[in-house]
């Protein structure tokens, strides 16, 4: 007995010494003490995304969840607003030479990073001559290939020269990955950078569990709040904002809205609209966009079986996109009538596909492919993406398609299609279906995707769609600054690519969040993140 | 005694290092370069080449497998493909997290199982052992991640007496340290059953009862001390079954611990996190063994002479 | 694993016939396991006929019927295309049971082949053997199967070598204890006098010998083999859509758990059904192959 005692004790201690080297974990420490300025002294809200951000980094973002705390963190030289008009934050104003070729921007006076960094020409150049050199391969910095060089005019005001016109220019400065680093962060290097980002914005990191949360503390001296700094009147209420908040990734939907649910979070970020019915018959509130992202089935038109211009058509005639919309999405997202979303700038109505099963068979069939046909699709493995692309499997049975999907990681499939160096006809899927939001809301970034110049790794053609008619126009949308230009040569291109189907063009996705009743003035920014700015706790 | 724990020990050497030439080759079947795995997709032909060399990826497989573990034994497991940071550093962020939970379910299922492997065995086949066993039975034949999702359904959203994501308190940590353990617990409570009952049958015990000494004290005192090397050996080998069923709980409670960071590598393809994590997984399973079979020596000193 | 120990060593004079009519008679007593060899019969019935009977298509869908709970006409309910979950898991039941079975066997076939030889050579042969199924245990049974399907890429295909490839040690072990306690004794050293093969030898004298425990073996594997698949289908790895898998099944309920229990429910209770009938079964297999374990029931 006794030695069973003895061992028993010695398990205990075993398991306790085991147990102690846990360390601590769970809650962060959620301040709240101290000087509460304007905002509301309990306002600790918890947030829930479905992804681990990747990076820290503005630059080197490559997925909304990469881009979630980005703008509360950093501030970008100006920012769209939910109509897409710019709104002035590190810079007051810009001018732009006739051509469009160099662009002198006003800085903001009086700004300093959290580090204590003044935020002068100096740091803007610093910025902006990273994201000027490619060669850094950050994921989002092929957005600024056109920057030529950066000269300080004065201490506050630089001037950009752009290799050659590039009309979306200011809309990509307006987009999370432009956020404003401070420049002893930037010369700390990569590691600094994913560990302790330093900003100007309205919001700093506190701490960060990688895997369990990240805490973020209110900036009390942002100068946004600041009326002498912005011009008069502040750029928010010294209400707006809230004390922390936890930033959590939670996969699960089910879970996310669990949370919400039962009080454990306040915000939580996309849901499917079987739950939304749930969360609202609880008395939660949902918000939602339409965003400038679209849903598309890529045919990888390097492939013989997608040479044919008939199959791709047959493809995109037995996809019922309505049935789509309603069965996975609740009927609320909108059909695609373009290459391009609604809300993007020259978006031209096109003629749609009728459903017709039948002829898509009879496509088929003349294109030789009327016993059956396998292809290899690959998707991102988010539930309502797996569900997406189940739909499509359907659909596509009915006309003999055979679709083998294979849901996998997004960050994994981007990086595994860039890294492709092999002949684009050998590539392991036939078909991809993927959303792309262009966040510049600019038809450059829209639908320019399908041109040659942005081939993987280059950008998201993952159509592989070479068409120089096509190309033509596009490079004649971006390298002028005239609408009416701009309008005509981007009508071209949507008509071209609509009639020759390197992609099923699905639906216009919808940002959707679910959010409880303390929770006031909450918005979506352009490429799906949350825009706090002017969020406010109501008790 | 210590001549046997240096020959165990050094039996477990021979095994880890078998292991690791295994982890070596598996990393080595992953089709793809290494280095451009390592650097990503725009990395430019002298990165890769300057890599290749840096790891000698271009040297013979020996030699290649020396590099690795000279890194490894100083600790050096590389860096994460998917966030460029060091391996152990990611790993040491949430080891403690799988730790607490298995150590928790560890604990619960073994006085649990003693418990009801007690009752029935010293009941048998009467109701107590009836109920036992059927509590056993159901114990190892409900998949980890059913019972979890049951058990958020029940208690999180139904009852709301837990949190749904576990934070690390002990409140939260009760319904996946109970989801983890019901396996174990089943175990140990079915052998403790049936060592019980056997010996109950053996000499000594009757001895004890000829000699007048009361139930309790005959089953305390003899019959358990007697039943428990069986148990200890099971809770050992169990405990492999228990790190595979930390994988399933982490994912279903969306609890940050190397389960869930093994499948998020394996989803992201983050080889190099996917071998030091596996190494780790199979490093605990091995000591722990070792562990397991030091204790039964001391329980029990005739296997020494094995 | 433990019970392996407790493995019957069945001596090679006794008649075959006995000591089948033994086992039969020992096993008749075990009326759960008799309760659970029915069940499990029942589940064969179903996987064999399931596509015949199954009131819906496996892939039929309406959408007019999306996620609706337990009904007369859907007894368990529909999923998020509207098919029917009693009809999924219903086949479900073909997909499980084959993969099981399989798997199961195509290990215990290896396995036994090289407890055998590894058994009655020993040697060299032994050394590496043993030493390869020591690596194999050194590995958690689910992370090496995960590891395993990590290099091979997803897919059911591929969940069947990596279940296979785990299950083999424990065969190879279990067969190679038998083979030295039976290569010695005077039996085996008659034939050997007599000029019989070494292949007769092991196949005809020393393998029978073995097989009371793989038997018992068996039923336990295939319950392992049949959580495995199902874990790994929940966590991704394994069946893809549209397979009616029960684990795939259930991981797919994950988003509509909270308002559809029944999506969740219903495939769960298939897993447990099946488990623990073999569970049950191998149990009192074990029993019946060695009545000293039969407490005093």
């Amino acid at each position: 007995m006794k030695k069973f005692l003895a061992l028993l004790t010695v398990c205990a201690l075993i398991l306790g010494s085991l147990a102690g080297c846990g360390g601590d974990s769970g809650t962060p420490d959620q301040g709240g003490a101290g000087d509460t300025g304007g905002v509301a002294a309990n306002s600790d809200i918890t947030i829930l995304d479905y992804a681990e951000m990747s990076s820290l980094y503005p630059l080197d973002m490559g997925t909304v969840s990469d881009a979630q705390p980005m703008f509360w963190i950093y501030d970008p030289l100006l920012r769209l607003d939910p109509n897409q008009e710019y709104v002035w934050m590190l810079a007051t104003g810009c001018d732009t030479n006739d051509e469009g070729t160099e662009y002198t921007f006003h800085l903001r006076e009086g700004i300093s990073f959290s580090d204590g960094t003044p935020w002068n020409a100096e740091a803007a150049k610093a910025n902006l001559d990273i994201m000027a050199d490619q060669s850094h391969g950050y994921k989002s910095q092929f957005m600024y290939a056109n920057i030529d060089r950066t000269e300080i005019v004065d201490e506050y005001t630089v001037k950009v020269y752009l290799k050659e016109v590039y009309a979306p220019f200011l809309n990509a400065l307006a987009i999370e990955p432009a956020g404003m680093v401070s420049p002893k962060l930037l010369e700390a290097g990569d590691e600094a950078l994913n560990t302790t980002p330093i900003g100007t914005g309205q919001y700093t990191m506190k701490e960060r569990r990688v895997g369990e949360y990240c805490l973020y503390e209110l900036n009390r001296d942002w100068w946004g709040y600041d009326a002498d700094i912005c011009g008069g009147t502040p750029l928010v209420d010294a209400d707006c904002g809230f004390n922390t908040i936890t930033l959590r990734p939670v996969s699960e939907e089910a879970t996310r809205v669990a949370m919400l649910m039962s009080g454990e979070a306040n915000i939580i970020n996309s849901l499917t609209h079987t739950n939304k019915a749930t969360v609202e018959a609880a008395g939660k509130e949902t918000l939602q966009k339409v965003g400038t992202s679209m849903a598309y089935f890529y045919l990888n038109c390097q492939k013989d079986v997608f040479k044919d211009v008939r199959v791709r058509q047959a493809i995109s005639m037995a996809i019922d996109i309505d049935a789509l919309n309603d069965v996975v999405y609740g009927g609320e997202y909108e059909k695609a009538s373009s290459f391009l979303t609604g809300s993007i700038n020259f978006y031209q109505p096109q003629t749609p596909y009728e459903y017709n099963i039948e002829k898509a068979k009879q496509l088929l069939t003349d294109a030789g492919y009327g016993d059956g046909l396998t292809l290899v699709c690959w998707e991102e493995n988010d539930t309502t993406d797996i569900q997406r692309g189940e739909f499509i499997q359907q659909q596509l049975e009915k006309v003999g398609i055979t679709l083998k999907i294979y849901p996998q990681e997004g960050g994994f499939l981007t990086d595994n299609v860039n890294a492709y160096s092999g002949d684009p006809k050998d590539t392991a899927f036939d078909c991809y279906i993927r959303g792309y939001g262009a966040d510049t809301a600019d038809p450059d970034e829209a639908v320019g995707r399908f041109a040659s110049k942005a081939l993987p790794p280059m950008g998201g053609n993952y159509s592989f769609y070479k068409n120089p008619e096509f190309d033509k126009a596009i490079e004649a949308g971006a390298r002028s600054i005239d609408s009416d230009v701009r309008a005509e040569a981007y009508a071209t291109a949507q008509k071209i690519i609509w009639d020759d189907v390197p992609a099923v063009a699905l639906l216009s996705t919808c940002y959707s969040a679910a959010y409880d009743s303390h929770i006031d003035g909450l918005q979506f920014g352009p490429a799906g993140c949350f825009n706090l700015m002017k969020a406010k706790y109501v008790e | 005694m210590l001549r046997y724990i240096l020959k165990r020990t050094g039996g477990i050497l021979i095994t880890l290092f078998l292991v690791s030439i295994f982890i070596f080759l598996f990393i080595r079947m992953i089709p793809g370069d290494p280095a451009r795995l390592m650097l990503g997709e725009k990395a430019t032909p002298e990165a890769i080449q300057a890599i290749t060399q840096q790891y000698g990826l271009d040297k013979p497989l020996v030699t290649q497998y020396v590099i690795w573990m000279k890194g490894v034994l100083v600790g050096d497991f590389g860096t994460s493909l998917r966030t460029k940071m060091p391996v152990l550093y990611e790993i040491g962020l949430r080891y403690g997290n799988t730790m607490k939970l298995a150590c928790l379910a560890i604990l619960w299922s073994v006085v649990a199982g003693l418990i009801i492997g007690i009752w029935s065995g010293t009941h048998a086949s009467k109701w107590q052992d009836y109920t036992g066993i059927t509590v056993s039975v159901l114990g190892q034949a409900v998949p980890e991640f059913w019972i979890g999702l049951m058990l958020i359904l029940v208690f999180c959203v139904k009852l709301k007496w837990f949190p749904i994501v576990p934070t690390g308190t002990l409140r939260g940590l009760i319904l996946p340290a109970f989801t983890l353990g019901a396996y174990m617990m089943s175990t140990v409570a079915r052998f403790t059953r049936s060592s019980i009952i056997e010996a109950l049958k053996e000499d000594y015990t009757r001895t004890a009862r000829a000699k007048g000494l009361r139930e309790r004290t005959v089953i305390y005192k003899h019959v358990l001390k007697n039943s428990m090397i069986p148990v200890i050996t099971i809770v050992g080998m169990q405990f492999g079954v228990m790190l595979g069923g930390a994988v399933l709980v982490e994912s279903v409670f969306g609890y940050s611990g190397l389960g869930l960071l093994l499948i998020e590598s394996i989803n992201y393809r983050d080889y190099t996190m996917l071998q030091t994590l596996v190494l780790i997984f199979s490093l605990h399973f091995v000591v722990i063994n070792l562990l397991v079979d030091v204790l039964y020596a001391v329980v029990n000193p005739e296997i020494r002479l094995d | 694993m433990f019970k392996k120990k407790k493995e019957i060593i069945v001596t090679e004079e006794m008649d075959m016939n006995t000591r089948f009519s033994d086992f039969l008679r020992n096993f008749k007593k075990q009326k759960t396991a008799v309760a659970a060899a029915f069940v499990l019969l029942v589940l064969v019935v179903i996987a064999v006929v399931c596509y015949k009977v199954a009131p819906f298509g496996i892939n039929e869908y309406n959408y007019a019927e999306l996620l609706q709970g337990p009904s007369m006409k859907h007894w368990f309910g529909t999923d998020e295309f509207g098919r029917d979950i009693f009809s999924r898991v219903l086949c479900g039941t073909r997909i499980s049971l084959s993969i099981g079975f399989f798997t199961v066997t195509v290990a215990s076939i290896i396995g036994s082949v090289i407890g055998l030889f590894a058994g009655y050579y020993g040697g060299i042969l032994d050394g590496i053997m043993m030493r390869v199924a020591d690596v194999l245990y050194a590995f958690p049974g689910l992370i090496l199967a995960i590891a395993i399907v990590a290099i091979l890429g997803p897919g059911l295909t591929n969940v069947v070598i990596a279940v296979i490839i785990f299950c083999i040690p424990t065969y190879a072990r279990l067969v190679r204890g038998t083979t030295m306690q039976l290569k010695n004794s005077v039996y085996v050293r008659a034939a050997k006098c007599i000029g019989a093969s070494d292949m007769r030898i092991l196949f005809k004298h020393i393998l029978p010998g073995a097989i009371p425990s793989i038997i018992v073996q068996y039923s336990l594997s295939i319950s392992g083999s049949i959580m495995t698949t199902a874990s790994l289908s929940f966590l991704g790895m394994g069946a893809m859509a549209p397979t009616p898998e029960w684990g795939l099944m259930l991981s797919n309920s994950r988003t509509y758990f909270y308002t559809c229990w029944h999506y969740a429910f219903f495939p769960g209770m298939a897993i447990v059904i099946t488990v623990l009938c073999f569970n049950l079964l191998g149990d009192g297999l074990r029993m019946a192959l060695d009545p000293k374990l039969n407490d005093r029931a």
